[in-house]
């Protein structure tokens, strides 16, 4: 029989930290403010292992400035603020509550018809862009832009809607 | 090797249960001993008898459902469905059960039970609010104010945009 107080307290961490892998990550983290044995269950490699995307060292290993962490949670954290992958040409971030992958191509990355023509189109640097190169859009008669992700990069058995991130400038 | 086809368990309150190898050999701990032939006496588990009664169960089910895998006999497979159902639905309502099981699913490496006992306390936690989750197991808060806020800005992450 247990004590009333205890339900939780009996169980190795390693079960304890089995069963909040089999939530999500915000449930995790809330549950961290629980007692203080669930905050360090809540450290375990176990959870964050099981919410890390499975191609999670590919991405890393892409990451244009090194990410430093000391354990899976740490890692998990770094990977939910986005941050620039193959060459700057890609933003990449965990969406934090579900712990699903996603992308931002930068111009660069997109192919955009006559974009090597400056008679057409401009490449310039902007202070607000998270790119180091943005497609300024002179004149044209013809705007085609088209952007490819291959689905492998993609989180399995999840819904992906794809958005144009674009300006208007004041002189538009 | 072991001459006997069964294996008797002794719980912490000591009711024998007398139970076919064939059916404890899904729990790794009783594999082991039987493989080292220390499994002829009875085997004494610190584990409930109610525990204990319902861990059996399990593993009978279980087995009987994978020897049938093959057979296509619909009645029994409802028969098995209703009783996970059953089985989920007591184990979740319960918590003394659901914890006594889960502790000696751990002890007795059964890694099948396991993952269904913490699948079920998973299911339970989704959602709840720290607070609701300590009303739910009766946990104390032992966080002083201070340390309150040394969690809450580790996790900052996970709260804030």
């Amino acid at each position: 029989n247990f004590d009333t107080n205890c339900y939780f307290n009996v169980l190795p961490e390693e079960c304890v930290a089995t069963v909040f892998s089999l939530t999500c990550p915000l449930d995790a983290c809330r549950s961290s403010l629980v007692s203080s044995s669930f905050r360090s269950a809540m450290d375990s490699d176990i959870i964050w292992d099981k919410f890390l995307p499975s191609d999670w060292l590919e991405i890393v290993s892409k990451s244009v400035s090194p990410l430093a962490f000391s354990s899976k949670k740490e890692l998990f954290a770094l990977l939910c603020h986005p941050f620039l992958i193959d060459d700057g040409k890609i933003s990449f971030k965990l969406e934090k509550s579900s712990g699903k992958n996603s992308y931002i191509l930068s111009a660069r990355a997109l192919s955009i018809t006559w974009s090597s023509n400056p008679i057409y189109w401009s490449w310039v640097s902007m202070q607000e862009s998270r790119f180091s190169e943005v497609a300024v859009l002179r004149t044209s008669n013809w705007l085609e832009i088209e952007g490819k992700i291959k689905t492998k990069m993609l989180s399995q058995n999840t819904m992906y809607g794809a958005y144009l991130i674009m300006k208007i400038s004041d002189r538009a | 090797m072991a001459t006997t086809s069964t294996v008797k368990l002794r719980s912490g309150d000591n009711e024998v249960f007398e139970v076919e190898k064939q059916v404890m050999i899904q729990s790794g701990t009783i594999r082991n001993m039987i493989e080292d032939d220390a499994a002829d006496g009875e085997i004494p588990l610190q584990i409930s008898s109610r525990n204990l009664a319902k861990v059996v169960e399990w593993c009978k089910c279980m087995q009987h459902r994978d020897r049938n895998n093959n057979n296509d006999n619909k009645e029994e497979e409802e028969e098995e469905e209703e009783w996970e159902k059953k089985f989920d639905e007591e184990v979740s309502e319960d918590k003394d059960l659901h914890f006594g099981l889960l502790l000696a699913a751990n002890y007795l490496e059964i890694p099948a039970l396991l993952h269904r006992l913490c699948q079920l306390a998973a299911d339970i936690v989704k959602g709840k609010t720290p607070e609701e989750i300590r009303r739910t197991f009766n946990i104390k808060k032992d966080f002083t104010p201070e340390e309150e806020e040394a969690v809450m800005d580790e996790h900052g992450w996970a709260f804030h945009d």
